[in-house]
């Protein structure tokens, strides 16, 4: 047998369509940080289905896969994208269901239809609920050129790739998200109670 | 402290997957890993032919393609040119699972000896789907030309030099196969099966590319086999088909010798494979050539005489004769 540990993504990723089980190779270099960056994303309930869902459609995928680098990384994370943000539509639908018949949302819901930190409310409550109304408050899609730049360390080629958008468009998209985030930066209150409790 | 590290610091502490759900995770995988593809599922009845008239193309498109077909320009014209062949599916044949006999033939192209000359010649008949007459044309490579690769071209020396592992090549072949009907919704996979096809067919492939080439082919998901059919002008072959996933019921066909290797003929079929194809192109005679215009040994001078197909409900063409007796066993 080939060894595999040494084989860049993409080149396992086309071997994976001729020998299916070499995919799981990508499941255990990638799973373990992705489950984390959704875990910031959507809580830690949401973030182990959509994680395992990730893999699951990106082996169904997998023939379309294009690589423009080495790493599939950027295309698994716009994998997970797509299945938070389906996900999330999926919530909003119920919740307007709910809303229509007067059946109460569970809190959990109605966090995830905001924008599902769900654990980012736990902290608020400790002092970082502007950090949480900022990042809640933006265009999706700057937030996720945001967040995949800062929690999953891409860079802007990444995340272009990852968000399926030009290069150009990434990097309009983060000078929007941070002049909101530079904001919340200036304020000195908010920075000392976010340092105390992350930094 | 500046906005990106304000916000990096924030919830650094999110814990990985614990043991239990990285294991559940993934089983999950291994559970979809060992599922059969779902790309071998097609059903409904529309085709290739109604997707080019919803893009507003003329129906002059498939002799079009098939003129590019000859100047060995593009994989189009495994696709749009020429009607003529079948499977045997309505004959009792039915298509078997597998790649075997695929892997046959790319055991047997291993065998082939390597071919020498400054040229290589395909001659080719070609049929053209709106009821032209069958037209013999044939295409030469020399070393100093490009050598069609999807929708790329290579330099002899760089196409002599592709990958002969299956693996590599995919990946090689991948990079060049996008649909060849802009927006037509073909599967990756179809393109990907073009390619290979039109390689097989008129390409300068060595020995082991070749193989390498069946070897893909037997693995790209959705291909099946029909062991027992015939070619536009009658000849006995195997034949391997990939359903386009997008358009039901259509697919494009490789009509193969697993006793050798060689490719006797390339076709598109559609709506259903009782149906005669509507595309198709022969392989008569291929091989190495010292003069340029020079044909190798059993080309033939007038085409062979087919069948004229007329349409008829349900099918774009008349179902072909009989299929004859298969000279391969099982």
């Amino acid at each position: 047998m080939i060894s595999t540990s040494d084989q860049p993504d993409s080149e396992l990723i086309a071997r994976s369509r001729l020998d299916p089980a070499v995919f799981a190779e990508i499941f255990d270099r990638h799973h373990g940080e992705l489950y984390r960056y959704l875990r910031r994303r959507a809580g830690g309930g949401l973030a182990a289905d959509l994680a395992a869902e990730t893999f699951v459609t990106a082996f169904a995928r997998r023939a379309s896969y294009r690589p423009q680098g080495s790493s599939a990384r950027p295309w698994l994370y716009g994998i997970a994208h797509n299945l938070l943000r389906n996900h999330l539509r999926h919530e909003q639908r119920r919740l307007a269901a709910y809303a229509r018949h007067g059946a109460e949302p569970t809190s959990d819901a109605a966090a995830l239809a905001e924008f599902s930190l769900a654990d980012a409310r736990a902290d608020a409550e400790a002092g970082t609920a502007r950090l949480t109304r900022i990042l809640a408050g933006m265009a999706a899609r700057d937030r996720d050129a945001l967040l995949l730049f800062a929690w999953a360390d891409m860079s802007y080629a990444e995340v272009a790739q990852a968000l399926g958008v030009p290069v150009g468009t990434v990097r309009s998209r983060l000078n929007r998200a941070r002049r909101q985030l530079r904001a919340l930066a200036e304020d000195e209150t908010v920075i000392e109670v976010l340092g105390e409790n992350h930094g | 402290m500046d906005d990106l590290t304000l916000l990096r610091n924030f919830q650094s502490d999110t814990p990985g997957p614990t043991p239990a759900e990285t294991a559940s995770a993934r089983a999950r995988l291994l559970t979809a890993i060992d599922a059969p593809p779902a790309s071998a599922r097609t059903t409904a009845s529309w085709r290739l032919r109604d997707t080019a008239r919803r893009l507003g193309r003329p129906r002059f498109w498939a002799p079009a393609a098939a003129a590019a077909a000859v100047t060995a320009v593009a994989v189009t014209a495994a696709l749009l040119a020429g009607p003529g062949a079948r499977v045997s599916e309505s004959s009792g044949h039915q298509p078997v699972n597998g790649p075997a006999l695929l892997r046959e033939a790319a055991a047997a192209a291993a065998r082939q000896a390597p071919g020498r000359g400054p040229f290589f010649a395909t001659q080719l008949e070609i049929l053209d789907p709106q009821g032209y007459p069958p037209s013999i044309r044939a295409a030469w490579t020399g070393h100093r030309d490009r050598v069609a690769f999807g929708n790329r071209s290579l330099t002899w020396t760089q196409f002599q030099s592709l990958p002969t592992t299956p693996g590599p090549l995919l990946a090689d072949i991948a990079t060049v196969s996008v649909p060849v009907i802009p927006a037509s919704r073909l599967s990756l996979e179809a393109s990907e099966f073009a390619v290979i096809s039109d390689l097989l067919a008129k390409a300068p492939a060595p020995p082991a590319l070749r193989s390498a080439l069946y070897q893909v082919a037997a693995g790209l998901p959705g291909v099946r086999l029909i062991r027992h059919a015939h070619d536009l002008i009658g000849r006995s072959a195997a034949e391997a088909y990939l359903s386009f996933r997008n358009v039901p019921n259509g697919g494009q066909a490789l009509y193969f010798n697993p006793s050798t290797g060689a490719v006797l003929d390339v076709a598109t079929f559609g709506p259903s494979p009782q149906c005669p194809a509507d595309a198709e192109i022969a392989v008569l005679v291929s091989g190495y050539v010292s003069a340029d215009r020079q044909l190798p040994p059993g080309a033939l001078r007038t085409p062979r005489p087919v069948t004229q197909p007329t349409v008829i409900t349900g099918c774009f063409t008349d179902p072909t004769p009989e299929v004859p007796p298969s000279p391969f066993p099982g």
